[in-house]
């Protein structure tokens, strides 16, 4: 599998050096806790898209408003906030307020196209939309801060864009029980003691839910800032799980070449 | 270990060749339900018997109680999309084994025969204090006064224009549940049926010694039968026994369980029967549900009369199995437990309303369930609906 | 049971684990073709009892295996050279239902259909819905990532496990869940095949029945068109929550078990089912309607009430069993194609038959490309094996050349293992290894699977004998 001469390169460089930092378009704020070692970056770009097939191949360092522009056209969309990159959004496991109500990132990421520390290139996953074969390293690429390795592609399912997208907010005490009862909301969130709903789908089935809620009134997309932070991702460093996490590093990252601060913020230098 | 090459001949490879080893069967197994074991589910008796019929495992005790511990309760068989015929290839496996070591099943083939055959008070009784302490039969159960004559049932002049039924009486039937045969008679009558008994004349069906695995006796008894006129009709109240008199006169349509000649005037009942606030839970009998396929009918006919709560547990086994409870008590047990903790759910889960009876068309059921300690009142369903009948529950009904 | 004892102290473990030959002859096998060669199976009832066992193991050299109901295809729960075969049947108990947080904690050997069973009163489900699902259990299902009919909408089981316990092949206990580590290690593990450890606790999504359900059974003249509909709704971008294919020959056998109605003069017939609420599903069921027209339907119906509904997913989820009413061994397949490439690769797998004079069944899930050509046969003809195996090779081959992947939900097991090369390099399965390393340093968790042999990724032993009967 060649991803043509701009991955090559990118090959070479991960090879040739000691330590790399990867960064996105710095969405996050992660990537500029730069260490001394070069600075690798995904290409940009879409790779291949099959709106017929719900789903899209590209470089991962392409912006998802890029993606989004691009599958506008067959009213698709990916569910992701626009903002950052998608090889980013894998990386962190950012996936905007969806990600506490719907686990839709890591399940709609198809396949991952890596360049290891060694400068090798590594995929797991394929273009179709299930797969169980062979172990899934696309769970443990989804949220693994660039320490496995450079994410230079990744294939996504797209979704078609609902009808009707509308959030709905309320203060009250019932609201609670009272969104308990809708049939699956996209998303629900709390925000400054607010509940915040997001209702999708056929505008009448829309409508309906809205009727059903009492005391909710419209409103737009709650502005909070929720992405990821590697100060704020609350994850355990200790006990059994934290020592397979580093067994992990040592046999993808054996010299500790990938991302060393967050490496060593995370107690996951070996 | 030498390897016996004799074993299981009888057993059809066709039989054996339909199982796939899928395991859609096992969670419709009893024994492997509560066991969890391969050894005691239907897809691994059959690769037992068929790798013991091809040589390539010997018989193993472990293979023996693997056989024995199979109730025969056809769960797996309605459960098997290859459609495995099941009872064709565990009946003669099991009769085999009988026949090898006759001396194994002694206490069996004697309690059997006690059950079966004696008709005096004195042995019935003997009989009966010995399944009370094998909790094959509750403590509280009364013995029922026995009459040595036959049963004075009240029945109307010769009538030509009534359809002739007649009822097979049987032996642990008549002899604990003659209840279950008046109030048959009793609905019979009502639909304007003219019943007759079938009596010591006819004596068991066999049926309870078929499913032990004792062929022998089993045709005896069952020579002693005679296959019902085409145009007669032989009714059963007891599911083991219906399911064996149907195969034993394969082919005859005129042996009818009771609950489906019932299902047959379903109209005429809804005019006959009172409507009562019990709720009614039934527990499905294997030899109707799995065996003939009886199910709905027996829903339906209770609820004219009852609200009607079900089991979710699709039907499986209380363990009692005939002779099974008998001979194999470990897993009688275990099996009768997993089936009272579906009945205490049902009864206990505050979405339904109370229950009231627990209904069981076989008296195999009946009576094991009553050894166990369950809240409801366990009662045949020809039982309920003979007590709702109108007549009855009018003033001046023939009471 | 007398696990109580440490491990120190059961030497032998005498009464726990078992070795007679008969039973040791039933847990080798699983609803694959493949017989192996365990030395012990044991039962064990608690996490701690597990631990206990893979300890033993450990101490005694032995190798482990977890065990579920092995109704597995792929072989993954046959136990290579003298593993200890760990039984979770009898650890299945639903530990605990929260009907408002929408989640359950389970054990493993608890019944797929079990556990939907018991919340169907809350009006809630576990979605994923292979067609085993009365007897497969749930850690066999997290084991293989399994999918289902409905897994079309839902997604497969890693979209509906939040938490898993799981006792390492250290024999050390622990919680992977999003709090537990900055890498998804949860997510690693569903779908290693057991390899990774054994997850003794399972806590599960569960998710609400749908409000509204349309079951649509359309019948074709041909596979093709059947197969180009299929394209044709998902192009349109309905996501029905289930789409099935099914051809004559499966859906006469079923037909015949069933009694469910199905077309029997159709070439092909599809199950379309859409659910949620009233307004999409009423749009969605019309678009079906006026898709499936296009492409020459022969015959539409629409499921009338819930019991006509459970027959069509009653004939649907027995379809491989019935089978055996044609053929006494049947070889089922499972790789998966991107949608639009359906029609052409169900013509090469069905010249592929032909050439090898095997007869050939489809039923599958078009909804996701997912295949399972039926390959049947007689095992008792002389050379069909081989017939088989070439047939099987080659269906791999055409689904790989068509742009697809080696397995959609039965898993690589033993059975697609030395396939893997085919579809991955040298490089992609040495991190595949790394990652197993990292959970099972010795390799001493079911041995011998999903990593082909050679060249430093697969367990360094011997082959298991007897692979195929
Ligand atoms: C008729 C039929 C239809 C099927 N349909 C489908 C389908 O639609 N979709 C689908 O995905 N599959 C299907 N399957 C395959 C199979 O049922 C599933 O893979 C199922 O999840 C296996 O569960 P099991 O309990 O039988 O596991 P087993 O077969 O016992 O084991 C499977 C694997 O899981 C491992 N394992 C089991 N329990 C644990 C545990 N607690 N911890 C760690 N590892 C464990 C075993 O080591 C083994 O590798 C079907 C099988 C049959 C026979
Ligand atoms: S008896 Fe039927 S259901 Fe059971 S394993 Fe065999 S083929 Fe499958
Ligand atoms: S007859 Fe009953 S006990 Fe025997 S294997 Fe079948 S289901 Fe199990």
């Amino acid at each position: 599998m060649s991803f043509g001469s701009a991955v090559d390169d990118l090959q070479r460089q991960m090879a040739i050096s000691d330590a790399v930092n990867i960064v996105g378009l710095n969405s996050t704020g992660a990537s500029t806790v730069r260490d001394e070692g070069s600075v690798l970056k995904a290409p940009s770009g879409i790779l291949s898209y099959e709106p017929d097939e719900l789903m899209i191949s590209v470089f991962a360092g392409t912006s998802i408003s890029d993606i989004n522009d691009e599958l506008q056209g067959a009213k698709q969309r990916i569910p992701i906030p626009e903002w950052g990159t998608i090889g980013g959004a894998v990386a962190t496991r950012r996936n905007g307020l969806r990600d506490s109500y719907h686990q839709t990132l890591p399940n709609n990421v198809l396949r991952c196209s890596v360049i290891a520390a060694d400068g090798s290139l590594y995929q797991s996953g394929g273009q179709v939309v299930k797969n169980v074969s062979g172990f899934d390293l696309i769970k443990l690429l989804v949220g693994s801060w660039g320490l496995l390795g450079l994410i230079v592609e990744v294939t996504m399912r797209t979704e078609p864009i609902p009808q009707v997208s509308q959030w709905v907010q309320s203060a009250a005490p019932t609201a609670i029980a009272q969104v308990s009862d809708l049939y699956r909301p996209s998303v629900v969130t709390c925000f400054e003691g607010n509940m915040y709903v997001l209702l999708e789908g056929h505008e009448k089935d829309v409508q309906q839910q809205i009727l059903q809620l009492d005391g909710f009134s419209l409103c737009e997309m709650p502005l909070t800032n929720n992405s990821p932070q590697l100060t704020n991702v609350n994850r355990s460093s200790q006990g059994v799980p934290h020592s397979i996490e580093r067994a992990i590093r040592k046999e993808f990252d054996p010299g500790n070449k990938l991302n060393k601060s967050i490496a060593s913020q995370r107690g996951l230098l070996t | 270990m030498s390897i016996d090459h004799s074993f299981f001949q009888l057993v059809q490879e066709e039989d054996l060749n339909t199982c796939v080893n899928c395991g859609l069967c096992l969670p419709h197994c009893p024994t492997y339900r509560v066991t969890g074991e391969d050894l005691y589910s239907p897809r691994g008796r059959i690769n037992l018997i068929r790798s013991v019929k091809h040589g390539e495992l010997s018989l193993t005790k472990e293979v023996v109680h693997a056989l024995d511990t199979c109730i025969q309760c056809m769960g797996c068989e309605p459960a098997c999309p290859s459609g495995v015929q099941y009872h064709a290839i565990i009946s003669p496996a099991k009769a085999e084994m009988h026949s090898r070591w006759k001396w194994r099943d002694i206490t069996l083939r004697c309690g059997l025969y006690v059950v079966t055959h004696m008709r005096s008070l004195r042995i019935f009784t003997l009989a009966v204090l010995l399944a009370q302490k094998l909790k094959m039969v509750p403590k509280k159960m009364p013995v029922p006064a026995l009459s040595f004559r036959q049963p004075q049932f009240h029945l109307e002049d010769e009538d030509a224009s009534k359809m002739e039924v007649l009822l097979f009486t049987g032996c642990v039937m008549d002899a604990w549940y003659r209840k279950v045969h008046i109030d048959t008679i009793t609905l019979l009558e009502a639909l304007g049926y003219s019943v007759k008994v079938s009596g010591d004349e006819y004596g068991c069906c066999g049926a309870l010694h078929e499913h032990a695995g004792f062929a022998d006796s089993a045709a005896r008894m069952q020579k002693k039968i005679q296959r019902p006129q085409s145009n007669s009709m032989m009714v059963v109240n007891s599911a083991g026994c219906s399911a064996s008199l149907k195969n034993t006169f394969a082919g005859s349509r005129t042996v009818l369980d009771i609950n489906e000649l019932l299902f047959r005037h379903i109209t005429d009942l809804q005019r006959l029967l009172v409507r009562r606030t019990e709720t009614v839970l039934i527990q499905e009998p294997c030899h109707l549900r799995h065996v003939q396929g009886i199910s709905r009918e027996v829903k339906e006919l209770l609820e004219i009369a009852f609200t009607v709560a079900q089991l979710e547990d699709d039907g499986l086994c209380c363990g009692a199995g005939g002779s099974f409870s008998f001979s194999q008590p470990t897993m009688a047990q275990a099996v009768r437990d997993r089936k009272i903790e579906e009945i205490d759910r049902v009864i206990h889960s505050n979405s339904s309303k109370t229950i009231h009876y627990l209904a069981s068309a076989n008296p195999g059921c009946l009576s094991f369930l009553s050894g166990a300690s369950i809240d409801v009142e366990i009662v045949h369903p020809v039982t309920l609906l003979a007590q709702s009948l109108i007549s009855q529950n009018s003033t001046g009904g023939v009471q | 049971m007398n696990f109580g004892l440490t491990f120190e102290y059961s030497e032998e473990m005498s009464g726990v684990v078992h070795t007679n030959t008969a039973e040791l002859f039933l847990v080798g096998q699983d609803a694959s073709n493949m017989m192996g060669s365990p030395a012990g199976v044991c039962y064990p009832t608690t996490t701690a009892e597990v631990q206990e066992a893979v300890r033993w193991a450990r101490a005694k050299g032995m190798t482990f295996i977890a065990r579920g109901a092995g109704t597995g295809l792929a072989g993954g729960a046959i136990p290579t050279d003298g593993s200890l075969v760990i039984c979770l049947t009898k650890m299945n108990n639903i530990r605990s239902i929260d009907v408002h947080k929408r989640t359950a904690w389970v054990e493993p050997g608890v019944l797929n259909a079990d556990l939907s069973r018991r919340t169907a009163r809350d009006g809630l489900h576990f979605a994923p819905d292979p067609s085993s699902q009365q007897s497969c259990t749930i850690g066999g299902n997290v084991a293989n990532n399994s999918g289902g009919p409905h897994c079309l909408s839902e997604g497969v089981t890693s979209a509906h496990i939040l938490a898993l316990e799981v006792v390492l092949p250290s024999g050390d206990v622990c919680i992977l869940d999003a709090e537990s580590s900055l890498f998804d290690l949860r997510g690693a593990f569903i779908g290693s095949e057991g390899m990774f450890g054994i997850a003794t606790a399972i806590e599960v999504r569960l998710v609400q029945n749908p409000p509204h359900i349309s079951t649509m059974v359309v019948g074709f003249a041909s596979v093709h068109e059947g197969a180009m509909a299929v394209s044709a709704i998902i192009a349109h971008g309905i996501i029905p929550s289930a789409l099935e294919m099914m051809d004559a020959p499966i859906t006469r056998a079923v037909e015949e078990y069933v009694h469910a109605g199905f077309p029997l003069d159709a070439a092909a017939m599809l199950i379309v089912e859409i659910d949620g609420l009233e307004n999409s599903v009423l749009d969605g069921s019309r678009a079906v309607k006026d898709i499936v027209s296009r492409f020459g339907a022969t015959s539409f119906q629409v499921a009338q009430s819930q019991g006509e509904r459970a027959l069509i997913w009653k004939g649907r989820k027995t379809a491989f069993g019935a089978i055996a009413r044609i053929q006494p061994n049947y070889y089922l397949h499972d790789t998966v194609v991107p949608r639009k490439k359906l029609a052409e690769v169900l013509s090469q797998v069905s010249l592929i038959a032909t050439e090898e004079h095997l007869q050939v069944m489809n039923v599958f899930h078009a909804g996701d490309g997912n295949l399972h050509p039926i390959l049947m046969f007689d095992k008792r003809v002389d050379g069909v094996m081989d017939r088989v195996h070439r047939a099987g090779a080659e269906i791999v081959r055409v689904s790989l050349e068509a742009g697809g992947v080696l397995s959609g939900e039965h898993g690589i097991g033993l059975e697609k293992r030395d396939f893997m090369r085919w579809m991955f390099t040298e490089n992609d399965l040495l991190f595949q290894q790394k990652l197993r390393s990292a959970f099972d340093p010795e390799g001493i968790s079911n041995p011998h699977k999903v990593l082909p042999r050679g060249s430093g990724c697969s367990d360094m032993s011997s082959i298991p004998p007897g692979s195929w009967i």
